[in-house]
C-alpha cells in the first residue's frame, strides 16, 4: 500500500524526534553542548516535517485535520513540539529535551497505533466551525499539560540534587515551567473542550451535556486541574506533589483520549 | 461553621470529593450496564439479588442522575455561593483600589524586599570620593531628606513603576509617604467573574435537567409530527440524504413547515445537522434517520441478455408486475433490504443504514418462477438466473425516515450567559498578571516589597530589575540631595 505523503512525513519526523530524544539524553549524560545543540537541530527539523505533515493531510483531506484520533494525537503532539522550541528559547534549558521528546514520543507511538485513512468527508456532525474551535482549543490545552508532565518528570528526575548547575535547571524554575504549562492549558481546556463543546452539543445533538464518557471524561480532567491549581494557588502541593499530579493528569488525559477505543456515546470515533 | 464553608480549605476539600464522584462515576459506566432497570432478571440471575438490589438502589447503573452525585452537585453549589457572597467585596474592592501598608513591618511578610537609604544612595552616585567626603561618609550625620524634596523624590518613584505598568496611589501623614503600585488589578475581577460564571452554568443546567424536555420523532414525506404541547405540527415536506461519489454520507436535510390546527404553513424551511431551527421555545435538530428496513419507492434494474453491457433500464415500484421487452418473461421488484446480510434464518438487515442495497427479484415465465438478489454496491454477488437474460441493480429508492429532535431547554440562555462570563473571567485572568509592590518612604530612606502571585521566577527577576531601576533613577537624583 502506497503511503500519502503525509504519513511519510509522520514517519520521518518521528525518527528525527527519537534520534533527538536519544541525542538529549546523551547530552544530559555527557554534558557536551556540542551535543545537545545537534539534539535541538535534530528536534526542530522532525517538528519542520511534523508541520508539514500536517498541511499536507489538511491538503489532501480538504479540512483540517481533526476529525479522527490519529489527527487529534497528531496536533496535541505538534503542540508538544512548538511549546519545547518556545520554553527553549526563552529559558535556553537544552536539558528539557530529556524529558519533553519523550512525552511527544510517546503521543506519535500512540498514534502510530491508529488508523491513518483520510476521511475526505466530514460527517455531518462534524460541519460546523464550532468543531475546529472545540478540536483545537483542546489539543493545545491538552498538550499543555503534556509539557507540565514533562516537567514533572525532570523535577522528580532531578531528586534531591542542590543548587544549580549549567545542565540541570533548579527545582523553583522546574516548578515554574510546570505550574505555567498548567496555567496556560486550563483556560484553553475550559473554553474549548468544556465550553466550546458543550455549545456545539447542543447546536448538533440539542443537549449541551449528555454524560457522554468522553464528556465526563473531560469533565474529570477539568476537575483534577482546577484541585490542582487552587492547591497551588494556596503554596500547597508544590515541589515533588506537583511534579507527581501533573504527571497523574498526563495518564488521566491518555485515559480519556484511549477512552474513544473502548467507550460509547457520541464521541465514540476512531 | 459559616466561617469552614466559605473557607479556602473546606472549597478544595469539595473540589476533591467532585473529582472524585466524577471518576468512580465514570468507572462505573464501562462497568454496570445501563439497561439493568429494563433486564433485571438476566441481571438478577447473573448477579444475584444482593448486587442488584445494590446496583438499583444507588443507582450504579446511571451514576450521575443518581442522589448521591446530586447530593455532591448541590454542596458544590453551596460551597460556590459561599465563597462568592462572602468574597466578592473584597474582591471587587481589591480590582479599583488598593491600600497602601500601614507600616513598614507590614512589608516584612513579602517575599522581595528592597532597602534604600538616602546616605547610601548619596555617596554611590559620587563617582569619586575625596578625604572630606570619605571622613562626611564613614562619620557624618544620617543623610535626612528635607522635606520639600521627599515630594520631588517620591515623583520619580512613582514615574519610574508608572512607566514600569503599575498603578500607583500614596498617601502622607508626619513626613512619611506609604504607596502602593499595583498592576494587573483586572485578575482579581477575573477570577471572581469566572467562578460567578461557573455558578451560572450550574444554575443554567439544574433549570434545564429539571424543566428540559426532549424527544426524537420520526417522519417520512407527508407525515405530520406533534410539536411539544403547541398547537402547531410539523410537516415533513421532504428528505433528502447527499451522498459522496465514495457513497459517503456527505448530509442530510430535512424540508419542512410548521403549520398550524388549520394547516397554514407558517415557516417552510430546511433543517441540516448543526443547523437547528428555533421556533417558539422549541429547537428542532435533524438528529438522524433510518432507511425501512422493508419499503422502498421504486428500483430501477437493466435487463440483458448475451452479455450485452448496455441493456434496458427499467423502473420497478414495489411488486408491480414488468414484462421484459423482447423476453417471455415478468419481473417483480419484491422486497428491499437497505444492509443485506445472510442470518440463520435467511436474508435481513444488520442496520437501517444504506450499506449493502438490495432487492429481491422474481423472474416468472414459461419454465415457472425464479427469485434472486440482485446488489446495488456488489454486482458480482448477483444471483444467477437460470433462464437467458443477466439482471442487475441500477439505482433504489429507499423510503427514508428522517429523526428530528424536538427539544426545550429553558436554561439555555442562563447556561450561555454563565458561560460568556467564565469564558471572560478568564480571559482577565490570563491576560493580567497581578503583582503589588508596597512601599514606605521617609527622611531616611525607602523600603519597597513585593509578592509575586503567579510567576514566582519571573517575579522575582521583574523586582530585581525594578530595583536596579529605582536605584539608578534615583542615584541620578543624587541620592536625593537638596
Amino acid at each position: 500500500m502506497v503511503n500519502t505523503a503525509d504519513i511519510d512525513l509522520f514517519w520521518w519526523s518521528f525518527w528525527l524526534y527519537l534520534a533527538s530524544f536519544i541525542l538529549f539524553t546523551l547530552f544530559a549524560s555527557l554534558g557536551k553542548r556540542r551535543i545537545g545543540v545537534v539534539a535541538v537541530v535534530s528536534f526542530a527539523i522532525a517538528l519542520v516535517l511534523h508541520t508539514a505533515g500536517i498541511a499536507a493531510r489538511w491538503i489532501i483531506s480538504t479540512h483540517p485535520p481533526f476529525s479522527t484520533m490519529y489527527e487529534y494525537a497528531l496536533t496535541m503532539s505538534w503542540v508538544i513540539g512548538v511549546a519545547f522550541i518556545v520554553i527553549l528559547a526563552r529559558f535556553r534549558r537544552m536539558v528539557l529535551g530529556v524529558v519533553i521528546s519523550p512525552v511527544l514520543i510517546v503521543v506519535l507511538v500512540m498514534a502510530s497505533l491508529l488508523p491513518k485513512e483520510i476521511a475526505k468527508q466530514l460527517m455531518p456532525a462534524l460541519q460546523s466551525y464550532w468543531f475546529y474551535i472545540h478540536v483545537t482549543l483542546a489539543a493545545v490545552a491538552e498538550g499543555a499539560f503534556l509539557v507540565a508532565a514533562g516537567g514533572g518528570i525532570l523535577y522528580l528526575m532531578r531528586g534531591g540534587r542542590r543548587g544549580e548547575d549549567d545542565l540541570v535547571p533548579p527545582r523553583d524554575f522546574i516548578e515554574e515551567i510546570i505550574s505555567r504549562s498548567i496555567r496556560i492549558g486550563y483556560p484553553l481546556f475550559t473554553i474549548g473542550a468544556l465550553f466550546a463543546g458543550a455549545i456545539w452539543a447542543q447546536r448538533a445533538w440539542g443537549s449541551f451535556w449528555s454524560w457522554d464518557p468522553k464528556e465526563t471524561g473531560s469533565l474529570v480532567v477539568w476537575l483534577f486541574y482546577t484541585l490542582l491549581l487552587h492547591q497551588d494557588i494556596r503554596g500547597k502541593w508544590r515541589g515533588g506533589a506537583l511534579a507527581v499530579l501533573s504527571i497523574i493528569g498526563f495518564a488521566l488525559i491518555v485515559i480519556s483520549f484511549l477512552g474513544n477505543l473502548f467507550f460509547g456515546g457520541f464521541h465514540a470515533y476512531i | 461553621m459559616r466561617r469552614s464553608i466559605i473557607s479556602y480549605r473546606f472549597a478544595v476539600t469539595v473540589i476533591a470529593i467532585l473529582f472524585g464522584t466524577s471518576a468512580f462515576g465514570w468507572i462505573l459506566t464501562e462497568l454496570v450496564p445501563p439497561d439493568v432497570p429494563y433486564q433485571r432478571e438476566i441481571y438478577r440471575a447473573r448477579w444475584g439479588d444482593t448486587w442488584l438490589w445494590l446496583v438499583e438502589r444507588l443507582g450504579l447503573h446511571d451514576p450521575f442522575h443518581t442522589f448521591w452525585y446530586r447530593a455532591v452537585l448541590a454542596l458544590f453549589f453551596i460551597v460556590l455561593v459561599a465563597c462568592l457572597v462572602s468574597r466578592w467585596r473584597s474582591i471587587v474592592l481589591r480590582t479599583f483600589r488598593s491600600e497602601p501598608p500601614d507600616e513598614a513591618r507590614e512589608l516584612s511578610k513579602r517575599d522581595h524586599r528592597l532597602h534604600l537609604s538616602w546616605r547610601e544612595l548619596k555617596w554611590k552616585s559620587r563617582d569619586r570620593r575625596d578625604v572630606l567626603d570619605e571622613l562626611e561618609y564613614r562619620y557624618g550625620p544620617e543623610k535626612r531628606l528635607a522635606p520639600g524634596r521627599m515630594e520631588a523624590v517620591f515623583g520619580v518613584i512613582s514615574s519610574f513603576l508608572r512607566g514600569r505598568g503599575f498603578r500607583v496611589s500614596k498617601t502622607k501623614e508626619g513626613g512619611v509617604i506609604r504607596f502602593v503600585a499595583v498592576a494587573g488589578r483586572w485578575r482579581y475581577f477575573g477570577n471572581f467573574l469566572f467562578h460567578l460564571g461557573i455558578l451560572v452554568i450550574t444554575v443554567g443546567g439544574m433549570v434545564g435537567s429539571f424543566w428540559g424536555e426532549t424527544e426524537i420523532l420520526y417522519g417520512t414525506d407527508g407525515d405530520i409530527l406533534p410539536l411539544g404541547g403547541t398547537p402547531y405540527a410539523i410537516l415533513v415536506d421532504g428528505f433528502d440524504v447527499i451522498m459522496t461519489d465514495q457513497m459517503a454520507v456527505k448530509e442530510y436535510i430535512s424540508n419542512v413547515s410548521i403549520i398550524d390546527t388549520v394547516g397554514n404553513r407558517l415557516v417552510t424551511t430546511t433543517i441540516e445537522v448543526n443547523k437547528p431551527l428555533r421556533f417558539d421555545r422549541y429547537d428542532i435538530l435533524q438528529s438522524s434517520y433510518y432507511v425501512d428496513e422493508e419499503a422502498f419507492r421504486w428500483a430501477r434494474v437493466r435487463y440483458s441478455s448475451g452479455g450485452n453491457p448496455v441493456g434496458t433500464v427499467v423502473r420497478l415500484e414495489p411488486d408491480e408486475a414488468f414484462s421484459l421487452e423482447g423476453f417471455p418473461l415478468v419481473i417483480r421488484a419484491k422486497r428491499f433490504l437497505p444492509d443485506f446480510k445472510i442470518g440463520p434464518n435467511g436474508p435481513y438487515s444488520e442496520t437501517p443504514n444504506m450499506h449493502n442495497p438490495a432487492i429481491e427479484v422474481e423472474l416468472e415465465g414459461e419454465g415457472g418462477a425464479q427469485e434472486g438478489w440482485l446488489f446495488l454496491y456488489y454486482p458480482r454477488f448477483n444471483s444467477r438466473f437460470d433462464l437467458p437474460v443477466q439482471l442487475s441493480l441500477v439505482d433504489v429508492a429507499p423510503v427514508y425516515f428522517t429523526g428530528l429532535q424536538i427539544s426545550t431547554n429553558p436554561g439555555s440562555m442562563v447556561l450561555l450567559a454563565g458561560i460568556a462570563a467564565a469564558t471572560i473571567g478568564l480571559a482577565l485572568l490570563y491576560i493580567f498578571n497581578y503583582r503589588c509592590l508596597k512601599g514606605v518612604m521617609d527622611a531616611e530612606g525607602l523600603i519597597l516589597a513585593g509578592t509575586g502571585y503567579r510567576w514566582k521566577v519571573s517575579f522575582r527577576e521583574e523586582f530585581e530589575k525594578v530595583s536596579a531601576g529605582l536605584v539608578d533613577a534615583l542615584s541620578d537624583l543624587g541620592g536625593g540631595d537638596a
